[in-house]
């Protein structure tokens, strides 16, 4: 690991501002997943979440300046992401379009697995969808991203246990959504 | 899906999920089935942000330069003219022999007669140089 991918945001945000591109690299490096998950927290698709994420980051690149803390970059960020996110979803209301499976592979799984691994995140991100958006973005940060709840807290401005409470109840509802789409699928199966 | 060595998953974090683990977040990882998702992400996004870095290290750059010309347009000038007139004044005090220097008393006193008051008094209006050139009457 370099100098770069260990050096706080505000030296990596500052470097960037300066236009130096392994600085900004580090930056992607650290919170394009976290990105990606707020913006799939907010859109529900994958394309969309994608393009949202690589869209903030081209933004907050061009904005860098308004960044008046540096050291809260992630935080910063992630209300571009959130913004970005939500335009999007408000474009795409006008052209509505089908969706097409995340994560298509290029080779390696087979198709059984490919078919089992769209399954799961159907059901998922069926479930999801019935969150609100707080409660998504909460639920993703710590459970796919890894986040803690500390720095959940942080980058989305409110106390540690308000995250704590929303990751609670976001899966208790998870947990019976994903329970009655299991046995919705139990019944078709059976008829 | 992880960044900077997080550990992801259901299972794997401070409170465990109580979802169980079929219903992996996982599944929700591009990365998952394609492992060069994230390199080709960072990839298109840095390629993306190229032309913006440019433009940020050529203003870094013109800053730095511009400055230094702004003193220069400012300083330059008002240091020659500075230069010019020291010269100037140097080159008259020479011609005029070298300058008196008076002491704060000196500079007090100087040009003030010897006369007191009832000598003032005592002067006829026609002795007055000053009051004759002046008109009045006293």
């Amino acid at each position: 690991m370099g100098v770069t991918e260990q050096a706080p945001d505000t030296e990596l945000v500052l470097k960037a501002r300066a236009g130096d591109g392994p600085a900004f690299g580090a930056l992607v490096d650290r919170y394009m997943r976290a990105a990606y998950v707020v913006a799939l927290s907010v859109t529900g698709r994958h394309e969309d979440a994608e393009d949202a994420a690589q869209e903030a980051f081209m933004v907050a690149l061009e904005r860098l300046e308004e960044c008046r803390s540096p050291d809260r970059f992630a935080g910063w960020l992630m209300t571009i992401v959130r913004n970005r996110s939500r335009n999007l979803v408000r474009r795409e209301v006008l052209r509505r379009t089908d969706a097409v499976p995340a994560g298509a592979p290029a080779k390696g799984p087979t198709p059984e697995r490919v078919l089992e691994q769209v399954e799961l995140e159907e059901r998922l991100s069926r479930a999801l969808g019935e969150l609100p958006e707080v409660q998504r973005e909460v639920v993703l940060l710590h459970d796919l991203e890894g986040w803690k709840h500390r720095e959940i807290a942080e980058q989305m401005g409110i106390p540690s246990g308000t995250v704590r409470s929303h990751l609670h109840f976001a899966r208790k509802a998870l947990k019976k959504g994903l329970s009655l789409s299991e046995h919705r699928a139990d019944n078709r199966e059976r008829a | 899906m992880t960044s900077n060595g997080r550990r992801s998953g259901l299972g794997l974090h401070e409170d465990n999920g109580p979802l169980g683990s079929a219903y992996d977040f996982g599944t929700l990882d591009p990365g998952r089935l394609d492992s060069t998702y994230w390199a080709r992400f960072r990839f298109r996004v840095v390629t993306k942000a190229a032309a913006e870095l440019a433009r940020r290290r050529e203003m870094a750059d013109i800053t730095v330069l511009e400055l230094a010309q702004s003193w220069a347009r400012v300083l330059v000038p008002a240091a020659a003219v500075a230069a010019a007139v020291g010269a100037l004044l140097l080159s008259q005090g020479r011609a005029s022999g070298p300058l008196a220097v008076a002491g704060p008393e000196e500079v007090l006193t100087q040009e003030l007669e010897d006369r007191t008051l009832p000598d003032f008094m005592a002067l006829k209006e026609t002795e007055d140089g000053a009051f004759l050139l002046a008109g009045g009457t006293y």
